[in-house]
């Protein structure tokens, strides 16, 4: 590689830069950009064309694969936008930018911007985007059902304050408590809770909105179906049709 | 899902069954890659294991342990034997065969599970961290021989947690 070149780079990254001949006419520089777990980002330099290639000879892929797979449309479809709009461009894995010798060091600083985008892509698996439903449940009822005084965190029996239900709405003379269930321990507490508001409270409703009602096990669901009033199978039927039943309750 | 030291280490040494055999590498998208399933024998925690190497760069390769509660959500990396594919920020300036394991100090950080490394030479490549890796998660002797089999294969790493 061009002594030139490497030591302008070592002298724009203040001398955080190290080089290795990785292949016959590819270097690896080591650059101080590191991955969560504490490796560093690979970043290969080669020249084409009379153009400096910054590629990662396919290692993010492979990295984010240990964790999470880009394997529908809808995965595939959002690392082609990172790759797009970060200027970047991939083929069979291998993401790559073009540089020239002015570019060099701000077109390295853009290629790992946007490979640490790709790599982030684990964010997205399942069990964290599913951790944000009651997130998600709460930036609704506060946006879209406003105008039925959504109450959060409410303690409906005032001596119980182990039974809180979610949010209460007040749609007319009696109270609606409704609570967010994802898992099994919020569907046992969402079914004692309403068993317990029965004994105590004269007049309410009580609504159920699941992360997703088939995960549930049968006897919970039968459980819960016997103490509430009305279920929402999921958080998307719950926006779908939360206005027209609240409706309904005036 | 809260990791102590003991966890840990069970979940490392316990003795482990195949449950979903390894098919053969595939390429795909610059890379090679195997995967099966575990379980401990007792059943009590399930695994997925994977291994990966560069197409371009074969020593560029990772052969990973994940750990999948079975009554929570979630995934986490036990374990991955690495080739020399770049520094990491616990050895600055060199560049080794390492091994990535899961400890409690980054985790009551907020940090990635497996960012402790030891630095290894117990393997030189893919195939031969395969089958330290295989040996050393405690894989049943009769599974080595059935779905990785290499000669003499012994178990010359106990971890130490």
């Amino acid at each position: 590689m061009n002594q030139t070149i490497i030591e302008q780079l070592k002298l724009q990254f203040n001398g955080n830069l190290r080089t290795i001949e990785k292949r016959p006419g590819i270097w690896q520089l080591y650059l101080p950009y590191f991955h969560e777990d504490g490796d560093m980002i690979e970043v290969y330099l080669q020249q084409e064309q009379g153009k400096w290639k910054i590629s990662d000879y396919a290692m993010a892929i492979m990295r984010l694969s240990y964790s999470y797979e880009i394997d529908t449309e809808n995965k595939e479809k959002i690392f082609q936008k990172i790759i797009a709009e970060n200027g970047l461009k991939e083929e069979n894995g291998n993401i790559f930018i073009y540089a020239n010798d002015e570019n060099l060091y701000a077109t390295l600083l853009h290629f790992i911007q946007g490979v640490s985008k790709v790599t982030s892509m684990r964010y997205f698996r399942r069990e964290i985007i599913e951790s944000l439903f009651y997130e998600q449940l709460e930036e609704y009822i506060y946006s879209e059902l406003l105008n039925y005084k959504p109450q959060k965190n409410v303690t409906p029996i005032k001596e119980r304050d182990d039974l809180e239900a979610d949010y209460q709405f007040n749609p007319n003379g009696y109270p609606i408590f409704l609570f967010g269930v994802k898992d099994i321990p919020k569907a046992r507490l969402a079914t004692i809770c309403c068993l317990e508001y029965q004994q105590k409270l004269q007049k309410f409703r009580s609504y159920i909105v699941h992360e997703d009602f088939t995960k549930l096990p049968k006897n919970d669901i039968i459980r819960l179906t016997s103490a509430c009033d009305k279920q929402f199978v999921s958080l998307e039927g719950f926006q779908k049709n939360a206005k027209e039943s609240l409706e309904r309750e005036i | 899902m809260t990791f102590t030291d003991e966890l840990i280490n069970k979940l490392l040494t316990c003795p482990k069954e195949v449950i979903q055999p390894p098919a053969k590498p595939k390429l795909e998208r610059g890379h090679y890659r195997i995967g099966f399933e575990l379980q401990s024998i007792d059943r009590e925690f399930f695994f997925k294991a994977f291994g990966r190497y560069n197409e371009a760069f074969p020593e560029n390769f990772s052969v990973g342990l994940v750990y999948n509660p079975k009554h929570e959500k979630g995934s986490y990396e036990i374990l991955r034997c690495n080739g020399p594919h770049g520094e990491h920020e616990m050895f600055p300036h060199h560049v080794y065969f390492h091994i990535h394991k899961i400890t409690t100090g980054p985790l009551a950080e907020g940090l990635k599970e497996d960012r402790f490394i030891e630095i290894t030479d117990k393997y030189s490549n893919f195939d031969d961290a395969l089958k330290f890796f295989v040996t050393s998660i405690n894989l049943k002797a009769e599974h080595i021989q059935k779905f990785f089999p290499a000669k003499n294969l012994q178990a010359e790493f106990k971890f130490k947690v």
